[in-house]
This record gives C-alpha cells, sequence and structure tokens, in this order.
C-alpha cells in the first residue's frame, strides 16, 4: 500500500494516509499525486482519514496541501463499509476528530456521519438517521435515528429539544421508542449511559448533577 | 419559454394522475398552454383520466426512439384548444425511457408550451429519476396518512438532491371531520415534518371518483369542493396570493338537530 491513498466515494474524495509510513513520505507522496495530478483534483470535496498516529498539527498540515490546490474539507464523506473502528488504547488522544454541524433537515433515507461530534441545527424525520463517533445534539426535534459514540464510545450521550427518537443507539447499545407516545412538554433532553443502560433524562438536571459531582 | 414542473409523492395511491389532470385541465381554461406527460411507463392512467385513451396512437417511447414526430404523439384534449396530452407506453416498461431522452423532450416542449407538467410514476426507481430529470419545479403531493407523509419526505430528499430545491407540497384528500376529533393528521402536523411551502389543501370528496371514472376533472365542476381547492392551487401555481380554503364543513341537519336535542 502507498502511502497516500485516494478513493473516490459518492460524496467526494477519501484521502487515506498509512500508518507504516512516516510522516514526511506521507506528505511527500500526497504533494506528488496532487501535483501530478495537474489541478484534476481542483474544487472536489475530500475528507482526510488517516490511520495513522499523525499529530494535530501534521494532520492540518496535509489539509492544508489539499486546500491549496482549491480542494474543499467535507467531514461528512466516509467509506462507510470500508471504515474500520478506530482501535483506542490507553493514553491515546483523539487526533482526527471532525466535527459536523449542519444547519438543514434531515429527511427521511438521509444519512449524515461525522467522526467526532455532530450538531444538527434543524429536525431529523423519521426515517432519517445520524452516526457519529462522539456526541449527537439536535438543535430540533429528533424523530429519526440517532446513534452516538459509533465506535464505542461509551461516554457519548445524544441531546435533543424534542426527543423523539424511533431508535437511540449509544456505543453498543440500543434503546427503542417505547409504543405509547412520549410526553415531554418541550423539554430539552438527554439519553446517555447509566449502569449498562441508556436513560434520557432532562438535559438541566444530569447537567446540574455533572456540576454537583 | 415555459415552465417544467412534476407532481410526485414517492407513494402510490395518493392521487398523483388525478392532480395532475385537474391542475393541467384548469391551467388550460385559464388559457395557458399546457402539456401533460405520463412518465408511468406500463400503469398509464392519465389518459384515461382525462376521458382521451381511445385517441392514442403513439407513445412517448416512439417519440423518444424516433418511430414518431413529437407532433404526432401529442393528444390534443377535447375541451379545451391549449392542452395535449403525450400518453405513456403501456406494453413497455420504464427503462425504455433514459433520463438524457426525458431532458430532451422537455427542453422541446417548453419551447411551445408555457406549463409541461410530467405524472410521475410511484416508486423511487428509474420512473422517478426520468419524470424529475427535466424538471425545474415540483410538487409533492401527500395524503394526511403517516406513510404518505414519511414517503413525501423521502422525495422531497431525492428531489434536493437531484438540484430541485424548494418543491411545494399539497396535502390531497384531507377529511376535515376527522381532523377535527383528532384521528388524522393535521396540515400543522404535516408541514411541521415536511418543512416545504404549501401550495394547496384538497378536501375528500367523493365527486373526484365520479369524475375520473367519466373522465371528466372535478376542476370544471362549480359544485365539487375538491374542484374548488384545485382551482386554488392553479392561482398559487401560476403566482397568485390565495388564503388556504376553510376546510370546516357544514354537518348538515341531522348533526344540527343531535347537537340541540343534546345528543353529541
Amino acid at each position: 500500500m502507498a502511502p497516500i491513498s485516494i478513493k473516490g466515494t459518492r460524496g467526494g474524495l477519501v484521502i487515506q494516509a498509512s500508518r507504516q509510513y512516516t510522516f514526511e513520505e506521507i506528505k511527500k507522496d500526497l504533494t506528488d499525486k496532487l501535483d501530478s495530478a495537474r489541478g484534476f483534483f481542483k474544487g472536489a470535496r475530500f475528507n482526510l482519514s488517516s490511520q495513522s498516529k499523525l499529530k494535530t498539527e501534521q494532520y492540518r498540515t496535509l489539509e492544508h496541501i489539499c486546500i491549496k490546490r482549491g480542494m474543499i474539507p467535507d467531514a461528512n464523506i466516509s467509506l462507510t463499509s470500508q471504515r474500520v473502528p478506530a482501535a483506542k488504547s490507553e493514553g491515546e488522544a483523539p487526533e482526527n476528530k471532525e466535527n459536523v454541524i449542519l444547519h438543514r433537515t434531515i429527511r427521511s433515507g438521509q444519512k449524515v456521519f461525522s467522526n467526532g461530534d455532530l450538531v444538527i441545527i434543524g429536525n431529523v424525520n423519521p426515517g432519517a438517521e445520524l452516526i457519529a463517533e462522539g456526541s449527537i445534539v439536535v438543535m430540533g426535534s429528533l424523530w429519526g435515528m440517532a446513534h452516538a459514540g459509533a465506535s464505542g464510545d461509551k461516554d457519548a450521550s445524544i441531546v435533543a429539544q424534542n426527543m423523539q427518537p424511533s431508535q437511540i443507539r449509544i456505543g453498543g447499545l440500543v434503546a427503542c421508542k417505547p409504543d405509547h407516545d412520549r410526553l415531554n412538554g418541550d423539554r430539552q433532553e438527554i439519553a446517555y449511559i447509566v449502569g449498562g443502560k441508556i436513560v434520557v433524562d432532562e438535559y438541566h438536571r444530569k447537567h446540574e448533577e455533572s456540576i454537583i459531582a | 419559454m415555459g415552465e417544467v414542473l412534476v407532481i410526485t409523492s414517492g407513494k402510490g395511491g395518493v392521487g398523483k394522475t388525478t392532480t395532475v389532470a385537474n391542475v393541467g385541465t384548469g391551467l388550460a381554461k385559464e388559457g395557458h398552454d399546457v402539456v401533460l406527460i405520463d412518465t408511468d411507463i406500463g400503469l398509464r392512467n392519465l389518459d384515461v383520466v382525462l376521458g382521451l385513451e381511445n385517441r392514442i396512437v403513439y407513445d412517448i417511447v416512439d417519440v423518444a426512439n424516433g418511430s414518431c414526430r413529437l407532433k404526432q404523439a401529442l393528444i390534443k384534449d377535447k375541451r379545451f384548444d391549449g392542452l395535449y396530452l403525450l400518453p405513456a407506453a403501456q406494453t413497455k416498461e420504464k427503462t425504455a425511457l433514459t433520463t438524457d431522452q426525458m431532458v430532451e423532450l422537455c427542453e422541446s416542449l417548453k419551447k411551445d408550451f408555457d406549463y409541461v407538467i410530467i405524472d410521475c410514476p410511484a416508486g423511487i426507481e428509474q420512473g422517478f429519476k426520468n419524470a424529475i430529470a427535466g424538471a425545474e419545479r415540483a410538487v409533492v403531493l401527500t395524503t394526511p396518512e403517516v406513510a404518505a407523509v414519511r414517503d413525501a419526505d423521502r422525495v422531497i430528499g431525492l428531489l434536493e438532491a437531484a438540484g430541485i430545491t424548494d418543491p411545494e407540497l399539497i396535502i390531497n384528500r384531507l377529511r376535515p371531520q376527522m381532523v377535527k376529533h383528532g384521528d388524522m393528521m393535521d396540515i400543522d402536523d404535516i408541514i411541521d415534518i415536511l418543512a416545504v411551502r404549501l401550495l394547496g389543501v384538497v378536501p375528500e370528496d367523493e365527486l373526484i371518483v365520479v369524475s375520473t371514472n367519466k373522465g371528466e376533472p372535478a376542476v370544471l365542476d362549480n359544485k365539487s369542493r375538491a374542484g374548488e381547492a384545485y382551482r386554488n392551487i392553479i392561482k398559487r401555481i401560476v403566482g397568485e396570493e390565495v388564503p388556504i380554503m376553510n376546510m370546516e364543513i357544514n354537518e348538515g341537519i341531522m348533526a344540527f338537530l343531535k347537537k340541540i336535542v343534546g345528543m353529541r
């Protein structure tokens, strides 16, 4: 495998840096590949995904190389089928987290992915899917499915202005909407894991608890 | 240069063909030049609803293949000079047409007509892709049912992805009585989810069944509630500001008497 592989997806390009090479090798390969394409990638949306232990500034340098050649970063692009959950070893800080903020309605059949946190300003309609490796915030009604901590983070949470999801997943746990209507009186709510179960609570109450703790 | 408008819904049976027939007829009655395209290849219905099924010689696939000229396949309406139908093929499949052919077709029809209205088949497969390929404007149709609204939402997402932004919504077959008793989704519930501009609300009307069977669109019937709703929709399509009509219906003399006697 080369230091850099560029893969085309429906949403744009996924640029992957291999973990078997040093940063200098990766950087050189990326520059060479983009320059040999003579502006072919200009205007293309891309997501830099690195399986190697790049430091934040190294990641930024690589991203900057792409941006300088007219490419547009878009954390929304992913190789969902090929995505391997990042192996988390102790003490290794998350380096390439890209948070995603979207200001629109997410409709049935649409899927949004973030390898960091995910914020939706708008409604998430029934049949829509949100997947984030971090936490999820919906500034609107959450009617669809939300999966926080998609690569196993049990500390992730889901917050919504109007929490009516068909299903919530956090880490490896799943909770389904009860068959009866949930009356929450337009209060902001949060879903998180307590004792191996997903619970939904008023947001400010959970928040106060964490301050006291 | 005319406008190409597609009427679509995702779910079947919500009233796409009836709406196309009524909106098209109504626009023609107002003096516009209108052509209706049936893209439901294999299950053509629009010709029946318009009462034109006996006049079909060539169809949309013949035009796309070059088996005939576009003008030969257009069927003139019985009632209005400005109204034409381009019928679907009945003996072929959806794949008999490509999106490129559809775009070309819409481009050439746009030159001669004020409105090109496309009747979209149910589903989101090839037939749907063909129907929206040449469209500039979309009207999404739904009924006040959860399944229909879900499909409408999916379709709006697909339209936006195809570059047809800001589709407009028609809510069809609303029963004001059921909404009043909380047994049916109301207009606000639907708008809340779909978040698009409301083009009109058509109440459930038994006269529609009669008029579709007879091939006489309800929009021409001044007694029909649905017809009145279609006439308002047409005004909004043309760009007039018309308030959404009051859905309250008179409950009839029996209900009135019961109310007095205190039975309800």
